[in-house]
């Protein structure tokens, strides 16, 4: 027996009906954003892949439509759970969860990457590097008495 | 950068008492955009400085509404120049990228307390071992 695969519109619905649970009363917990956003973040991050299968212009463009319906309803989601909870603090941590997704990207991927060269790589470390002691250089200087 | 939109939306409609005075981990949550303003892709480097724009612009609007009716949507003179290095980030140009950086950094330790630095250094720090490792796997493969 296989599993019925999820199609994009249940995608859809899904994200809109969890858009609507984070604005009702009394506001979600912590630990129930956290995972709704967990498994729901995938969606927008890791599209399904299509490799393999071939698709007419117009099944295309359904797809892309489709994907571009997820996208937006995962914003809303984003946007219902800060509406509910105005402070930085929120702000933060949905940040957070979403950069932690963009940087789990394994080092090994820029290597074999061949738009990225070491030199590149080298040069944007002693960017960071330069600017962190500018920082703190600059600090200094702000907080000493004139 | 939605989010950052959506939050000063939200905040200029609310009134009433203010739950915060300042920008909860700002100089942790800056500490990730700042590594990403060199970032090869153009629309990722443009996007991390706008994010830093739009926390340092949230921090002021906190800091200074505190006493206010409602909240004052008027961002900091040191940030004036901020738009205008943006606009110039879009050169692939490394040697151009690291002085708009360097400019940029005397737009962030003028808007950073010296209570966010450390944070703010210790999240660039972190960054900076993941790039070293980066380096020297690139430099082994070579």
């Amino acid at each position: 027996m296989t599993t019925p695969e999820v199609n994009a519109t249940v995608h859809t619905l899904g994200l809109s009906a969890l858009s609507t649970l984070t604005l009702l009363q009394p506001p979600i917990s912590e630990e129930l954003e956290k995972k709704i956003l967990e498994s729901t973040i995938k969606l927008y991050f890791e599209p399904p892949s299509d490799k393999g299968k071939t698709k007419t212009p117009e099944q295309a463009e359904q797809a892309k439509q489709a994907q571009d319906q997820i996208n937006a309803n995962f914003n809303e989601l984003l946007h219902s759970i800060l509406f509910m909870d105005t402070t930085t603090v929120r702000l933060v941590r949905l940040i957070n969860i979403l950069s932690a997704k963009v940087c789990r990207i394994p080092p090994y991927f820029f290597v074999w990457h061949e738009s990225v060269s070491a030199d590149r790589i080298l040069a944007e470390r002693t960017i960071h590097s330069t600017l962190q002691a500018r920082i703190v250089l600059c600090a200094a200087r702000a907080s000493r008495p004139s | 950068m939605t989010l950052f939109k959506k939050f000063v939306e939200y905040k200029s409609s609310e009134t009433g008492e203010k739950p915060e005075k300042s920008f909860a981990s700002l100089g942790e949550c800056m500490g990730r955009f700042v590594p990403r303003c060199t970032d090869p892709d153009v629309k990722t480097r443009l996007m991390a400085m706008e994010s830093i724009e739009a926390c340092l612009f949230i921090n002021h609007v906190l800091e200074t509404s505190g006493d206010q009716e409602g909240y004052v949507l008027q961002p900091p003179a040191q940030l004036q120049p901020a738009p205008e290095l943006r606009r110039r980030m879009v050169t692939e140009e490394i040697h151009i990228q690291f002085g708009l950086v360097h400019q940029l950094s005397t737009v962030i330790s003028s808007l950073l307390s010296a209570a966010e630095l450390s944070p703010f250094l210790n999240k660039v720090h972190k960054c900076n071992s993941l790039s070293l490792s980066r380096s020297l796997l690139s430099l082994t493969s070579t």
